[in-house]
């Protein structure tokens, strides 16, 4: 109950922005609240199963492409999100069985997925006459919802950042609840002693599979409404520096936690986005230092977890 | 017979170089279990300080052996700040922190030596006629000394006493501490001994590369890519099966080896057959198939 | 229970904190919005620059060249007795980038004008958004210049112009020129294309491709890599056993610095006569060194070229920037530079910052700038000037032969849709 009840509030918070900024922060917030659920999707898998996908932003990225291709074809906005959920979910299937067949190392299928992502981004180069090749499919707009007889422009206003608000939320509510359900409670144990699981009647693989598909989900449904924001689908998208920088969310979080990577992701992305303007050449070196002080500093959660340790023990939820 | 020729010159040169990039990334993996993201930062520091010398008079090669040695004193200070610190934790904080690294390192030598890069000349030059195909001398260089380098680490590692004690630690830390191995001292040497090969294999590239702040990234993924497929894992299974040192010691070599020859040899091939962005899009289709089949890599066991 | 209690909590700090953002963001920008009309008409100028990632050699030049420009129209008096500020916002030379970069000095700086970017996929990010807020945007690089209408692909933007030069205008004179050169006697000229695997490279070789059959040259090879490759020799010996008179590389950045060194190697430069397009521009010179020797390539500007704009122009260059070594790229600094100055004879011109005047003010607009006399054409928004063919030596361009002022022959349709 406090945690549907503490959803509500972040959103109606959350919704102030909409209300009360300008049009460029309710456009930055809008993009911070979809890396938020990025972040929490990807630690749904690494924190809470201990399946560590390190090219999550392929997912991201095929959600982005799919609604871009699909909005220059004149497809349904709602169609495309679907097709490129489906489409996620399959890639995720397949690298999730490939690597889970047998048992290979956490890092070896986190490594998988990272050249997959690579992968990914050198075919939409390659691909220009479906994917724009390096340019990108560019001039992507909100989309018109038509249900029945019914028409919403989602470009007025700020009605767009509220339905993406709602849906953050929403879907980080929905992390939560199933974490903290039985197959969250799964996930936990597959994560500290996986054979112990499979002792128990219960297969450690559709564990971590199950998780990967959820994180695929996820990560491509922030990565489908992300694209009406930024107005672009690009190769970028699917570079080492997002799937990386999904990574840092998580650690400077708190692996586990679900709120925390969504709170740090959002936070970081919009100061990166007020001031990254402002410190210019030096801002990526800042980020590099500022990452490996904080990583080095911190106990093992990153920056959350220096602020976090005193009762970290109790939002890391253990066995 | 030309092409074939010509196509397996190409290859074996994609191999070598492709070994020689990824040499210090997998002694870096295999020894400390660090994914190290400045691997392709620490290419383009060794190939900006042998830019730098030979401007500055240096004769190549003395200038290839200083980027070697100061990529390595670089890399011994990483990983006495940022890894050994880190290296308790089994998670990700190497290979995030590393990446840190890696992002100050690009920006920084963008800051001091411009965006635009710098270029080397190479020491030898001109070309050798095989038959009627033209193939650089420069080329010859490179694959010599990639072989060398290999021959040497694989001595070092087969049969040294110091390679005796690096492979028990790569195996396991806790037994070789228990056998009085000064574990730490291991990791140092061998993380600034993967950081020098991997600052000498940038210094030998740069002169036919494009030598800019970011070249590293481009050479990382497809040291990464070797690393990957080759297999990760040192197979402990080896010293049950084979008694002898040597052949031990060229089970931590082989799958890496294995990974660039994949690699290289066939986006090489697949090149002079189907032309080039197919052949990338085959390597990486080949790569997916090759971890499909053996997800701990070609050599890495089931 | 004491888990949800902290996430709670965290969710509340988060709260506070987003909202307080929000609060207090309205507040301070209707004091901005309110202290632009007290000052009435302060004319703001975005300046997208890429000053970090791979094009932040030419984002720098970019910056340096609008502020020279700030510098003087305030010195004369501003625009339409209206003091000029100008803006520079960071792309980090991604599309991405440019496009949050256009949207924030659009809607937060409320800028009357937009200038630069560094790549045609930059720019085709920002056209739709400077479109849609009505805001004109001048690409001030050379390349493609995409000037058409998001939505209607054949119909020029009232809004986007193009003031570089474009491969079209430069292909045929060029060809023309280098076959006059080193055509074999009795022969007929064989050329040779390579390119990234990609649109840029792509499109402009097919054109120059296209042209070089209508002047009856031979076609002797066509093959694109895609960017991730290191190895060239194998093209390199393609490009051997063809033996063409002419190598046309279209590989910018980095691929195309890595082809020269190994050519080099192979000793390509001292067969074929070679030349391209955005490939050899000054960053990649300089990366090339000697490899880069002896390369014929077009351009509109050189900081040797002797007029009276540009005299002036390079030497408050020298004098605003001297530990500068000279204009890093060859036209960032100047084409940033003349794009303000015609915006701001069109702004005089219209005698207000209204879209729609500024638009009718630009069509057929002529001025003296750096590269030479500019004319704006209004079938297409993209700027007729002067075009030089020039070779490289010792990493300088020396102007070889002038071609007199060239003009963009149609529209370029985009691919933005």
């Amino acid at each position: 109950m406090k945690v549907a009840l503490s959803m509500v509030l972040g959103a109606v918070a959350v919704s102030l922005v909409g209300l009360f900024a300008d049009d460029y922060l309710v456009e930055i917030v809008g993009m911070a609240l979809l890396f938020g659920l990025f972040a929490a999707s990807v630690d749904f898998s690494w924190g809470r199963t201990g399946v560590l996908t390190l090219g999550a932003a392929l997912y991201f990225g095929i959600g982005a492409y799919f609604v871009a291709f699909g909005q220059r074809s004149g497809w349904d906005f709602f169609g495309s999100v679907c097709a490129g959920t489906v489409t996620s979910l399959a890639v995720a299937v397949i690298i999730g069985i490939t690597a889970l067949r047998v048992r290979a190392s956490t890092i070896q299928f986190g490594l998988m997925t990272l050249v997959a992502s690579l992968s990914a981004q050198q075919l939409a180069v390659s691909l220009y006459n479906v994917a724009g090749g390096s340019n990108g499919i560019s001039g992507i707009s909100k989309p018109i919802l038509r249900v029945h007889r019914y028409v919403l422009d989602l470009g007025i206003g700020s009605r767009y950042f509220f339905l993406v608000n709602a849906i953050a939320f929403v879907g980080l509510a929905i992390l939560r609840w199933l974490a903290s359900g039985h197959f969250g409670r799964l996930s936990l144990c597959v994560r500290e002693n996986d054979e112990r699981v499979a002792a128990f009647g219960y297969d450690p693989k559709m564990v971590k599979l199950t998780s990967t598909m959820i994180t695929a989900a996820v990560s491509s449904i922030a990565g489908a409404l992300f694209v009406p924001f930024s107005g672009i689908a690009e190769p970028g998208l699917f570079a080492i520096r997002p799937n990386m920088l999904v990574l840092v969310w998580v650690a400077m979080g708190g692996q586990g936690t679900l709120v925390g990577p969504f709170v740090t992701a959002m936070l970081l992305q919009i100061v990166q986005f007020e001031l990254g303007s402002q410190f210019e050449d030096v801002y990526l070196l800042l980020v590099g230092l500022v990452f490996v002080v904080s990583v080095r500093l911190s106990g093992g959660g990153g920056l959350a977890a220096v602020v976090a340790r005193s009762w970290r023990h109790r939002i890391v939820p253990t066995l | 017979m030309n092409f074939w020729v010509a196509t397996t010159l190409d290859a074996v040169t994609a191999i070598a170089v492709l070994a020689l990039l990824s040499v210090g990334l997998y002694i870096t993996y295999g020894l400390l279990r660090v994914i190290n993201m400045a691997h392709g930062e620490m290419l383009t520091l060794g190939a900006y300080t042998v830019a730098r010398l030979c401007k500055a008079g240096w004769p190549f090669a003395v200038a290839a052996l200083a980027a070697g040695v100061l990529v390595g004193i670089f890399g011994a200070l990483i990983e006495r700040t940022v890894i050994r610190p880190l290296h308790a934790r089994q998670d990700l904080s190497t290979l995030l922190a590393t990446w840190g690294v890696g992002l100050v390192v690009t920006e920084g030598i963008r800051l001091v030596f411009g965006p635009s890069g710098e270029f080397v000349d190479a020491p030898l030059r001109g070309v050798l006629m095989l038959g009627a195909i033209p193939y650089p001398v420069f080329n010859v260089c490179l694959v010599a000394t990639s072989a060398l380098v290999l021959l040497a680490v694989f001595y070092l590692l087969a049969a040294t006493p110091v390679g005796i004690t690096v492979r028990a630690t790569m195996e396991n830390p806790r037994l070789a501490t228990l056998r009085g191995i000064n574990i730490v001292n291991v990791y140092r040497w061998g993380f600034a001994g993967g950081a020098a090969l991997t600052g000498l294999a940038g210094a030998l590239l740069a002169p036919i590369s494009a030598v800019t702040p970011t070249m590293g990234v481009e050479y990382a993924t497809l040291a990464f890519m070797v690393v990957i497929v080759g297999g990760l894992s040192v197979r402990p299974a080896a010293n049950a099966r084979h008694c002898f040192t040597v052949l031990r010691g060229s089970f931590v070599l082989a799958p890496f080896v294995a990974g660039a020859t994949l690699v290289g040899g066939s986006r090489s091939v697949l090149n002079s057959l189907i032309g080039i962005t197919p052949a990338t899009l085959g390597m990486l289709g080949l790569v997916l198939l090759a971890l499909f089949l053996r997800p701990n890599g070609l050599l890495g066991g089931k | 229970m004491c888990a949800r209690h902290r996430t709670s909590s965290v969710t509340l700090a988060l709260t506070v904190l987003v909202g307080a953002l929000g609060c207090d963001r309205p507040n301070s920008t209707t004091i901005d919005r309110s202290a632009a009309t007290k000052t009435q008409r302060e004319i703001t100028i975005g300046v997208l620059a890429p000053k970090s990632g791979f094009m932040s050699g030419h984002g720098n030049s970019i910056e340096m060249g609008a502020r020279i420009a700030e510098a003087e129209l305030n010195a004369r008096g501003g625009i339409n007795n209206a003091p000029v500020k100008v803006v520079t916002l960071d792309t980090t030379s991604e599309p991405s980038g440019a496009a949050d970069r256009a949207r924030e000095l659009i809607q937060r700086f409320h800028v009357q004008l937009l200038i630069g970017t560094g790549t045609s996929a930059s720019t085709l990010a920002v056209i739709p958004i400077s479109t849609a807020a009505r805001v004109p945007f001048i690409y001030s690089l050379d390349g493609e210049c995409k000037t058409c209408t998001p939505g209607a692909p054949q119909r020029t933007s009232r809004y986007v112009w193009g003031s570089g030069f474009t491969e079209r205008m430069a292909i045929r004179p060029m060809l023309q020129y280098l076959e006059g050169r080193f055509q074999k006697p009795s022969k007929r000229f064989r050329v040779y294309f390579i390119g990234g695997d990609y649109v840029y490279p792509r499109t402009t070789n097919a054109y120059a491709r296209q042209v070089a059959e209508e002047l009856g040259f031979v076609v002797v090879g066509n093959e694109y890599s895609d960017t991730s490759t290191r190895d060239y020799t194998p093209v390199i010996r393609r490009i051997l056993t063809a033996n063409p008179d002419l190598l046309i590389v279209t590989n910018p950045g980095a691929s195309g610095v890595t082809f020269m060194r190994q050519a080099l190697q192979l000793g390509l430069n001292g067969k074929v006569a070679i030349s391209g397009f955005a490939t050899f521009d000054q960053e990649a010179v300089d990366a090339m060194g000697s490899a880069s020797e002896g390369v014929y390539c077009v351009n509109r500007y050189s900081n040797e070229l002797q007029n009276a704009e540009n005299t002036a122009f390079v030497a408050t260059f020298r004098k605003s920037y001297p530990d500068k070594p000279l204009l890093p790229g060859p036209t960032a600094a100047g084409g940033a530079y003349g794009a303000i100055l015609i915006a701001a004879r069109a702004f005089e011109k219209a005698g207000s910052t209204d879209p729609d005047s500024f638009h009718a003010s630009m069509q057929g607009l002529a001025m003296n700038l750096p590269q030479g006399h500019v004319v704006v054409d209004p079938a297409n928004n993209i700027f007729q000037q002067p075009m030089y063919i020039m070779q490289i030596r010792a990493q300088k361009y020396h102007v070889v032969t002038d071609l007199g002022i060239q003009r963009h022959p149609d529209l370029e349709a985009c691919s933005v849709q």
